[in-house]
């Protein structure tokens, strides 16, 4: 007899993965894990739009809990109308056949302008509009791979017949608005407690930036 | 049926404006308005109110919250819910607390048309009906603050465009270069990035006076009278 290695990675256990501890069993099977509603202390609100997602990194996390190794290779980007645009292809190890696996997702950020600019005016964009903008695009498009891979990951938190379509023009451009005014007072903030004062409003859009300015405003002192 | 109107925060200056004569109870002011609230709930006809200066308010609601919290380095989202007691309803543009009916601060932005408009009310007193939509925002939100802020914001472009197409109307005879230039000077009224931002923001602050707020209720209830008896609901 041949020796012969076979990966077998373990999964761990629903109740494993939301206490975030290690520990797996045998039985618990994948589809099962990937298909569980997540835990309501994983999801947040939207403070703009008001709609639930989960954070990148707890996706990231996830990832790492139920397929051990996972990459990310960049398959495009660019300029997409007044965002960054990336398209991602996700690759994990399935921890059933221990094989390389992948899926790909698409995600993008607006481009930040000057205060009172149009979103458009490519003028009027930032010195720091793509270093900010790629990274998030990048963020939006690795959590819409993970999505398509189940419940977990956050595909069903927002459902169709939750959300108003009648709406959603509407509330993009008031979406674009908010965000657009929590990236001014990020821009704005002088001093660690006016940025303290932010970071509720801070999702995937403007984490970036929002770090990079806490640092500045760090080594500033 | 009288006790299903419910006025709202935005008219409530209306119903509050006191008549000539002290033999009268309500002022011609208010019969008007009640006649208007009553074509609308009888007929579901209301009269029209569309203005260049209505346009630019809802236009750039976002964008005066935007220069307000950043003046205020205070972070505002709209508000969408509606609010109603049994008297009056209304929707607080922006509020500061946890949730609506736990308000501490209910502000109120008003978009100024220009730098002229927004001078008129920086030098001026604060007018009679923005305390009283202010006073009803209070009533509704238990809130014991509030405050008209008046924000000088960028005119959108449509606005500027349609600005400039009534000057060139009245206008026809004038000449290309003298036009020109006229048109920038247009241009230029009506966007202001090259103003400090603290310029821009002017604040009426306003207490919860339930003084005040009992005379609305006493004055609301004479205007459902009115209405009943006048239009025999």
């Amino acid at each position: 007899m041949s020796n012969v290695e076979v990966y077998q990675r373990k999964l761990p256990s629903l109740n494993d993965i939301y206490a975030d501890v290690d520990g797996t069993t045998k039985n618990t099977a994948l589809a099962v894990i990937l298909n569980a509603e997540p835990p309501q202390n994983w999801i947040k609100i939207h403070p703009m739009t008001k709609f639930k997602y989960i954070p990148i990194e707890r996706v990231e996390y996830l990832l790492t809990r139920i397929f051990g190794r996972w990459k990310v290779e960049v398959k495009e980007s660019g300029i997409l109308a007044n965002s960054v645009q990336v398209i991602i292809r996700l690759h994990y190890i399935d921890p059933v056949t221990g094989e390389w696996d992948w899926q790909d997702g698409i995600g993008a950020s607006p481009l930040q302008t000057n205060a009172g600019a149009g979103a458009i005016d490519f003028n009027q964009i930032k010195n720091a509009a793509v270093q900010m903008a790629a990274p998030a695009a990048e963020s939006y498009a690795i959590k819409d791979a993970a999505e398509k891979m189940g419940k977990i990951f956050g595909k069903d938190l927002n459902r169709k017949d939750e959300i108003n379509y009648q709406d959603l023009n509407e509330n993009n451009s008031k979406r674009f608005k908010e965000l657009e005014r929590v990236q001014v007072m990020i821009e704005d903030a002088k001093n660690v407690t006016e940025l303290e004062n932010l970071r509720k409003y801070v999702t995937d859009d403007t984490n970036n930036q929002f770090t990079l300015k806490y640092k500045e405003v760090l080594n500033a002192k | 049926m009288q006790n299903e109107i419910l006025f709202r925060c935005s008219q409530l200056g209306k119903l509050m404006t006191e008549p000539r004569s002290k033999s009268e109870l309500l002022s011609e002011t208010t019969k008007t308005y009640l006649t208007e609230v009553y074509i609308g709930l009888k007929y579901g006809r209301t009269k029209e109110i569309t203005s260049k200066y209505f346009e630019k308010g809802i236009a750039c609601e976002e964008d005066s919250i935007t220069l307000f919290s950043r003046v205020t380095k205070e972070m505002f989202l709209k508000n969408e819910d509606n609010l109603r007691n049994e008297w009056i309803t209304g929707t607080p543009d922006i509020f500061r607390g946890d949730a609506i009916l736990n308000a501490e601060y209910v502000p109120d932005i008003k978009t100024s048309w220009d730098i002229f408009t927004f001078f008129k009310h920086k030098t001026g007193t604060l007018e009679k009906d923005y305390y009283w939509q202010i006073q009803g925002y209070l009533w509704l939100t238990g809130a014991k603050r509030g405050a008209i802020a008046h924000c000088l914001v960028n005119t959108p472009d449509h606005l500027i465009e349609k600005e400039k197409s009534n000057f060139m109307y009245k206008n026809p005879e004038m000449g290309y270069e003298e036009l020109e230039i006229l048109l920038e000077e247009i241009e230029r009224n009506y966007k202001y990035d090259d103003i400090p931002i603290d310029d821009r923001v002017h604040i009426f602050e306003i207490e919860r006076n339930d003084a005040d707020i009992d005379r609305l209720k006493a004055r609301i209830e004479d205007c459902r009278i009115y209405i009943n008896e006048t239009f025999n609901l």
